[in-house]
């Protein structure tokens, strides 16, 4: 009997060692992460780098667009404002203010009046020849010239007209076309894609505890505040039509060094879109002009607007071991 | 990348380190005691039971595997889960983790004393595997912050060698000194080295970079490594060996001694494993990886720049370089005693220090021990071991002599909190010796206390 309680004090003491919670055939390695549920990881995606040429009405560059507009414009904008604002274009009263101070400027100011009639002679004068009866072939230039100067603002006819030009140049003319680019393969192996891609919570499931988000910051040089609205498109191989992946849109500021791309839900991308994005990707950027500052004038640099892109992963980068 | 995690988690879940049980030391009278000490005898000649005659297994290092398992929400997961938080996870770490292995099995082994009962001489067959690994802190803090890593030094060798060794131990000083050298002749059976020189990752939002720098060096018969004739490059799998042919010879010696400061006080010193083995040049491959890989986003439109390779943290994937031959040393010890008997030598109070030399770091290590041996053919002794200061373990050991039979057993494994199968989970090491011999010849006469009755004639 003695022994007997002594093998069960031996056995007690051994089997009250034993902590279940360390059974190692019930190890799980499914959620090996780097980094946990606290971090964020931030992923380069893309610069794009827009020219000149890019941002073009036609064959019109954005330089020579402008370039017009500061003949249109008055050098002193009214109320001394630094900028025009071009939302405002469509409305009579703001238009009224800049054309009275143009031809303000243009009574006061001969070299202001001889750039203008030098715009009119250029570009239209065969809608204000019959107007100031004048033929616009290349020997009357003078003659043109100036018969403008002698009635711009007494005839109504021709004021008319050049209120006409001057509204329709800059409400119409002076817009850009959508950028388009091809982003094309992101060179980055299916590793570490799926590293990014594999633990995201999925569309729908409210949780944003492993979450993907585009996000960036736009440098401009020009002296144009802008809206773009990207959208990134996905481009199957096979031809068919692309689908969107995400559309944002961001303000970029002409006075600001650089605009943030703020991560939001617009921005947000699921583990396909983000396999769509870095396979075959395009970017198209319809652009609106909002407000453009004269006095700022370009640089002429290669590229006049660099978008950087990148990815904001919360939670770990999954590893499947 | 995933590979590496593979190893890493391997590592963690499966190794600890190099050492001798530090239980057994003092375990009077065993024939397994003169490996920490070739000055040490037991109290009788004997023949071990092939393969049974030593087995001695260690695990240690300085992680726990409290370090690196977690439980979570009823499972058992990795310091490398999501749910382990970086403060958590990084909390008892150090700078360097070591973990490791060392196996010794004693295939042959005989000894006798001679017509004086005091000179001793022995023979032994021993298998010996030895595995350490090396964690740095960075690894695991990159691994569980992101963002930054420079990480270097980390990595793991192993190597796998047979020992014929041939040991004598006599007295001198009126016997107050034994001295004993063991000599040792070494046959490599396999060996093998992956480090990582440097592993600096950097995961910003303008760039993610990766820098590496690796190798490989395996010595083993028929070792070859299948080069994909595209890369030009090989992979951990794609090697493959045939160790049915030695890949390497070497020397070895332990020397020791013992001196009895007071008749009841006894001092032991050793060094061990105190060689090399050459690896032979014809049975080895190499190789090396370096990678240096930039990503800073895609430039739209293409600035017509060549295209820049993929983006990966691909590792273990090795260029081939020239094998060479190459001396390795062994991972010596240093064992150093100092017990005092009491009670007519039936109590006996012991003090052991023990450095061992790792490939990345030495490792030092001191044990209490109290030890009963009321009768010569019994020792129970138990013993309390701190490593590289930090918690110990509790350790006991049994040695069993009596005329028909050499039996004993010692571990640090029992009173230690542990897992369902056996692993200490507060412990960074884990001892298991056992031995069965057949005593035969001539007795000791190096204890005046045991000296058999017969013999006093």
């Amino acid at each position: 009997m003695r022994k007997f309680f002594l093998l069960l004090l031996t056995g007690a003491l051994f089997t009250a060692c034993i902590d279940k919670d360390y059974d190692l055939e019930n190890i799980d390695t499914d959620n090996v992460t780097i980094g946990g549920d606290e971090s964020k990881f931030e992923i380069p995606l893309a610069k794009v780098l827009v020219t000149l040429a890019d941002i073009a009405n036609g064959d019109v560059n954005i330089q020579e667009l402008c370039e017009k507009a500061d003949k249109w414009l008055p050098s002193n904008l009214p109320g001394n404002a630094d900028y025009v604002d071009l939302t405002q274009l469509t409305l009579h009263s703001y238009t009224d203010g800049l054309f009275d101070a143009l031809i303000a400027e243009m009574r006061s100011t001969p070299a202001k009046l001889d750039e203008v009639t030098d715009m009119i002679w250029d570009d239209y004068r065969d809608v204000f020849a019959s107007i100031l009866d004048v033929s616009p072939s290349p020997e009357n230039e003078a003659l043109f010239k100036t018969a403008f100067k002698t009635v711009y603002d007494t005839d109504d006819r021709v004021l008319d007209e050049v209120k006409s030009q001057f509204s329709g140049y800059l409400t119409e003319d002076l817009n850009v076309e959508p950028i388009d680019y091809n982003i094309g393969r992101v060179d980055i192996s299916d590793d570490v894609v799926d590293m990014i891609a594999d633990n995201l919570d999925p569309e729908g499931s409210g949780s944003s505890k492993n979450s993907l988000y585009l996000a960036g910051e736009i440098a401009s040089k020009l002296p144009i505040s802008l809206y773009l609205e990207p959208e990134l498109k996905s481009v199957p191989e096979d031809g068919s039509p692309a689908t969107t992946i995400l559309k944002f849109d961001v303000e970029v500021d002409a006075t600001k060094g650089t605009n943030e791309i703020k991560d939001s839900e617009k921005t947000r991308l699921y583990a396909e879109g983000l396999r769509q994005l870095l396979n075959n990707a395009a970017i198209n950027i319809p652009v609106t002009l909002e407000k453009y500052y004269p006095g700022k004038g370009f640089e002429t640099d290669k590229s006049q607007i660099e978008i950087k892109l990148y990815l904001i992963k919360n939670g770990g980068l999954k590893l499947d071991i | 990348m995933k590979k590496l995690y593979i190893l890493i988690a391997a590592a963690l879940l499966a190794t600890g380190a190099a050492a001798q049980n530090p239980s057994a030391y003092f375990m009077e009278g065993s024939t397994f005691r003169s490996q920490f000490n070739p000055a040490f005898a037991p109290l009788r000649g004997y023949v071990n039971i092939p393969v049974l005659g030593g087995v001695d297994i260690n695990i240690s290092g300085n992680l726990a595997l409290d370090n690196v398992l977690y439980p979570r929400n009823g499972k058992l997961v990795t310091l490398l889960d999501s749910s382990v938080s970086s403060a958590d996870a990084l909390e008892n770490l150090k700078t360097k983790n070591l973990l490791g292995l060392g196996t010794r099995i004693n295939v042959i082994g005989f000894g006798a004393f001679t017509k004086n009962h005091k000179n001793f001489w022995s023979f032994d067959l021993n298998v010996r595997a030895n595995e350490d690994t090396n964690l740095p802190y960075s690894l695991f803090e990159f691994i569980k912050l992101g963002q930054e890593g420079n990480i270097s030094g980390f990595g793991a060798s192993a190597s796998a060698y047979a020992e014929a060794a041939f040991s004598y131990s006599f007295p001198l000083m009126n016997d107050r000194l034994y001295v004993g050298v063991r000599g040792k002749f070494l046959v490599g059976l396999a060996r093998t080295h992956v480090n990582y020189d440097r592993f600096n990752v950097s995961l910003q939002q303008d760039r993610w970079y990766v820098d590496t720098q690796g190798s490989i060096d395996i010595t083993a018969g028929g070792a070859e490594a299948k080069v994909n004739p595209e890369t030009g490059i090989f992979e951990l799998g794609d090697i493959d060996i045939k160790p049915t042919k030695p890949a390497g010879y070497g020397f070895a010696v332990d020397l020791g001694a013992t001196y009895d400061i007071l008749p009841n006080l006894q001092a032991s010193l050793a060094v061990t494993d105190l060689g090399f083995i050459s690896w032979s040049k014809k049975e080895s491959i190499a190789g090396v990886s370096t990678q240096t890989l930039e990503f800073s986003g895609v430039t739209v439109p293409d600035d017509g720049t060549d295209p820049t390779p993929d983006f990966d943290f691909e590792m273990l994937k090795f260029r081939p370089t020239d094998g060479k031959s190459t001396s390795k040393m062994l991972r010596a010890s240093v064992n150093a005693g100092l017990e005092y008997e009491v009670w007519r030598h039936k109590i006996g109070i012991g003090l052991l220090y023990t450095a061992r030399v790792w490939e990345y770091k030495t490792l030092h290590n001191i044990t209490g021990s109290v030890n009963f041996h009321p009768v010569p053919w019994f020792t129970l002794t138990g013993s309390y071991s701190v490593i590289d200061n930090r918690g110990g373990a509790v350790g006991l050991a049994l040695n069993l002599c009596p005329n028909w039979i050499n039996f004993f057993i010692a571990t640090d494994m029992l009173v230690s909190k542990h897992t369902p199968q056996w692993i200490p989970i507060k412990q960074s090491m884990m001892n298991v010796t056992l031995g069965l011999g057949v005593p035969i010849g001539k007795r000791s006469h190096r204890i005046p206390a045991y000296v058999w009755k017969q013999d006093k004639r």
